[in-house]
C-alpha cells in the first residue's frame, strides 16, 4: 500500500486553477524529490498534503486515510519550511518540544528525544537554551529539522529547505538530509529547484510543469530518457541543445533545420516527413576535424574539470562540454559532432512527447 | 558618499518648520507646566493677591485629603478598566479583521472614525443612549429587568463612563494591533498548526506573544490616556458624580482648582500626575531599549 497517494488532485484559487489533476503514489519510506519551474505548483501540492491549503477536487490519503478534511494536526507530518520558520520567541529547546508538549509527552521523554536529535544532528547541546536569531542560518536549518524529527511522524515535507544556505553548506546539510533520511526510513517529500538536489537526493523524481506532472521516475532514467521536449531540457545543466528537424523520406535520418543530417536511434518506427525537436546533451558532443556542426565560438567557461563551450550558427547557440581546459578562443571556427553511441532525444514537435524509448545512435 | 539625510539648502528652513511647533509646546505645555510645578509650593489667598511659600506642605496635605485619597482609588479603578477594555476589545476586533483578511480595507475604514470623535462626543453620544429617561439602551436594560440610572448609581456611572471612554480608544489600538497581526510570519501559524495547535493555542503561545511589543506600547498609551485625556469624558456625563464615584484625578484636579479654589493644592495634584505620566514614559522607553528584538 502506498504510503502517500494524489487521486486527480485539483487545486484552483478562485478561478485560477493552479494544479490540474495530480495523479502520484509515494511508497513508504521512500525519498521523493518534486522539481519543476517556479509557480508550476510544487508548493502548492505540499501545502495540501500538510492541510494548510483546501483540496479543491480530488483525494489526499496517508496511509489509506483520506485525509482531504483532517486539519495538519491529525495527518501525522512534520514540515521544514524554507525560511525556517523557528519561534523567534522560545528558546532552541522549547521550538523542538513545542508539538511534543502539545501531545502532552512526559518531560522526561521530551527531553530524551530531544536529546537524540540534538545528536543525530550534531548540534552543540550549548545551543538549546539560545533564542533562532542567535543561530547561523545553517544551525537554524538544523533546529528546523529537529523539530520535525523529534515529532517521529510518518511523512517529512520539505519545502526548499536549503535555498537560504551558501553553496558550501548547501552540500554538506544534502548530505546530511540524505543520512538522514537512511537512518530514519521516514516517508519524505522535498521540493527542491536545485538540479544537483534533484538527481542526488531521492530515489524518484517528480517533474511538474504548469500544475501538470510531466514525469516520474528514478533520476537517472528521468535524465537519460526524458518523456517530453520539457523534461529534456528542465533536467539537467546546462540544458539540453534542440534543434528543429525533419524525417527524412527513408525514416533513416532526421534533416536538421541547417541541412545537417543525423541517423535516428533505432527502436521506433518514425513516419517520414514528421516534423521533430532533436536534442543532444552538451556533454555528448565532441569538438572534431569534420562533423555536422560547424559553429562559431561564443565564449568558454573553464570549470576545472571540464569547460563549456558556446557556440552559435545561423540556426542557434549550442552548448558542448569539453574535458579538461579548452584553449578555444572566441570567434574561432569549431566544428562539433554527437559522440559515437551518444544517445539523441527525438520530440514530436506538436505533441512534445518523446518519440522513441531507445536510445544509442549508429554513426552515419 | 551616498547622503542618507534629507538636505536642507538653508540653515533657516529647518527651523522655521519646526519653530510654530515649538512655539506651541513652550506656550502650551512648557510655560503652564513649570507655573503649575512652581505654584505646588505655595499656598494663594482664596481671592488672589496674598502668596506664601510653604514647601511641599501642599503635597503632604494630599495625604490627608480623604476626598483626593478617593479620586486615586477610584482612578486607578477607571484606569485599569478602561485599558483593559480597549485593550481585550480592540484585540478581539483585530484578530477577527486579521482572519477575514479580505474585508480587512473596508473594516479598518469604519473603525477608525470613532477614534476621530472627540472624547465629548463620544461621551454625549454614549450619555444618549443610555439617558435614563430617553436612552435606546437605558429602556432596553429596564425592559431586560436592570433598572438603569447612572446619576443614582455609582457603579453604573463608573461602567458608564469606563465603557465611553474606552471606546475611542479601541480604534487606535485596533489598528496598531492589525498592523502587528499582519507582520506574524504565516509560516509561524503554519508550523504550530502542522506541530499539532490548534487556532487558540497557536493565538496565545506564537501570535500573542509576538505582539507583546504592541500590547505594552498600548498599554502606556491607554493608560496615559485614561489618566489625562478623560476629563472631557468625565465632564459631560456625570462630572465627577455620583457622590465622587466617578471622581477621577484629572477631575479632582479641577475641582480643587476652580471650584474649590485651592489652586496650591490643585498644582500638588497636578504635578502628582505628571510624575505619574514620566514615570510611565520612562518605563516604555526602558522597555522598549531593553527589548529583544524579534
Ligand atoms: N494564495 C494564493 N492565491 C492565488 N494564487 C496562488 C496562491 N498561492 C499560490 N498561487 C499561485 O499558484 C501557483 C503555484 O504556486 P506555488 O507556490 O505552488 O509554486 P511553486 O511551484 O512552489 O513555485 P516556487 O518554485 O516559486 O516556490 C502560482 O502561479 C501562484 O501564483
Ligand atoms: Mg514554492
Amino acid at each position: 500500500m502506498a504510503a502517500i497517494e494524489f487521486e486527480k488532485v485539483k487545486k484552483a484559487y478562485g478561478s485560477d486553477a493552479v494544479l490540474h489533476g495530480i495523479d502520484l503514489a509515494v511508497d513508504k519510506g521512500e525519498f521523493l524529490i518534486v522539481v519543476g519551474p517556479s509557480g508550476c505548483g510544487k508548493s502548492t501540492l505540499l501545502r495540501m498534503l500538510a492541510g494548510l491549503e483546501e483540496i479543491s477536487d480530488g483525494t489526499i490519503s496517508i496511509g489509506g486515510r483520506v485525509v482531504n478534511k483532517l486539519e495538519p494536526r491529525e495527518r501525522d507530518i512534520a514540515m521544514v519550511f524554507q525560511n525556517y520558520a523557528l519561534y523567534p520567541h522560545m528558546s532552541v529547546y522549547n521550538n523542538m518540544a513545542y508539538g511534543l508538549k502539545i501531545r502532552r509527552m512526559p518531560k522526561a521523554e521530551i527531553k530524551a528525544r530531544i536529546d537524540k536529535a540534538v545528536e543525530i544532528l550534531q548540534l552543540d547541546p550549548a545551543m538549546l537554551q539560545r533564542r533562532p536569531r542567535q543561530l547561523s542560518g545553517g544551525q537554524r536549518q538544523r533546529v528546523a529539522m529537529g523539530r520535525a524529527i523529534v515529532r517521529e511522524p510518518s511523512v517529512f515535507l520539505f519545502d526548499e529547505p536549503l535555498s537560504n544556505l551558501d553553496a558550501k553548506l548547501r552540500v554538506q546539510m544534502r548530505i546530511e538530509i540524505k543520512r538522514l533520511h537512511q537512518l530514519l526510513g521516514i516517508t519524505t517529500l522535498y521540493v527542491t529547484h536545485d538540479q544537483v538536489e534533484a538527481m542526488t537526493l531521492g530515489e524518484r523524481l517528480v517533474v511538474m510543469n504548469g500544475g501538470h506532472i510531466e514525469q516520474v521516475g528514478p533520476p537517472s532514467e528521468v535524465y537519460d530518457w526524458p518523456a517530453t521536449r520539457f523534461v529534456a531540457g528542465f533536467i539537467g545543466s546546462p540544458a539540453m541543445n534542440f534543434m528543429a528537424g525533419t524525417i527524412d523520406d527513408s525514416g533513416e535520418y532526421v534533416i536538421l533545420e541547417g541541412g545537417e543530417r543525423l541517423a535516428l536511434p533505432a527502436g521506433a518506427a518514425y513516419a517520414a516527413g514528421r516534423a521533430v525537436d532533436v536534442g543532444i546533451r552538451p556533454e555528448h558532443l565532441t569538438a572534431v576535424a569534420d562533423g555536422p556542426f560547424s559553429l562559431s565560438v561564443e565564449l568558454v567557461e573553464n570549470l576545472g574539470a571540464d569547460s563549456l563551450l558556446h557556440a552559435y550558427n545561423e540556426q542557434g547557440a549550442m552548448i558542448c562540454r569539453l574535458p579538461g581546459h579548452s584553449s578555444l578562443l572566441p570567434g574561432q571556427r569549431v566544428t562539433l559532432d554527437v559522440m559515437r553511441d551518444a544517445p539523441i532525444h527525438l520530440f514530436d514537435s506538436e505533441t512534445q512527447r518523446r518519440l522513441h524509448s531507445g536510445s544509442g545512435r549508429s554513426n552515419g | 558618499m551616498i547622503e542618507r539625510r534629507a538636505v536642507f539648502s538653508h540653515r533657516w528652513l529647518p527651523i522655521a518648520l519646526v519653530a510654530p511647533q515649538l512655539a506651541v509646546t513652550a506656550v502650551f505645555f512648557l510655560w503652564p507646566a513649570y507655573e503649575t510645578v512652581v505654584s505646588a509650593f505655595y499656598v494663594q489667598g482664596a481671592f488672589g493677591g496674598s502668596e506664601h511659600f510653604v514647601g511641599l506642605h501642599n503635597f503632604t496635605a494630599l495625604w490627608d485629603n480623604a476626598s483626593y485619597l478617593h479620586s486615586f482609588g477610584i482612578t486607578l479603578i477607571f484606569s485599569a478598566a478602561t485599558t483593559l477594555l480597549a485593550l481585550s476589545v480592540s484585540l478581539l476586533l483585530a484578530v477577527n479583521a486579521n482572519r477575514a483578511l479580505r474585508g480587512a480595507k473596508v473594516y479598518q475604514a469604519l473603525l477608525a472614525w470613532p477614534y476621530a470623535v472627540a472624547p465629548a462626543i463620544a461621551g454625549v453620544l454614549w450619555l444618549f443612549m443610555l439617558n435614563p429617561s430617553v436612552g435606546l439602551l437605558a429602556r432596553a436594560l429596564d425592559g431586560l429587568g436592570v433598572p438603569w440610572d447612572f446619576r443614582v448609581n455609582g457603579t453604573q456611572a463608573m461602567v458608564l463612563v469606563v465603557m465611553a471612554s474606552a471606546w475611542r480608544q479601541i480604534a487606535y489600538n485596533f489598528l496598531f494591533f492589525l498592523a502587528a497581526l499582519q507582520s506574524v510570519p504565516s509560516s509561524l501559524i503554519e508550523a504550530a498548526a502542522i506541530d499539532g495547535a490548534g487556532p487558540i493555542r497557536r493565538f496565545w503561545t506564537i501570535v500573542f506573544p509576538l505582539l507583546s511589543p504592541t500590547t505594552f506600547f498600548l498599554l502606556v498609551i491607554d493608560l496615559v490616556y485614561s489618566f489625562f485625556e478623560t476629563f472631557g469624558v468625565i465632564d459631560t456625563v456625570t462630572q465627577g458624580g455620583p457622590a465622587n464615584a466617578t471622581n477621577i484625578l484629572v477631575y479632582q484636579v479641577f475641582e480643587t482648582g476652580f471650584v474649590g479654589l485651592d489652586l496650591g493644592g490643585s498644582a500638588a495634584q497636578s504635578v502628582v500626575l505628571m510624575l505619574f505620566i514620566i514615570g510611565l514614559t520612562v518605563l516604555q522607553f526602558r522597555f522598549i531599549e531593553g527589548r529583544v528584538r524579534y
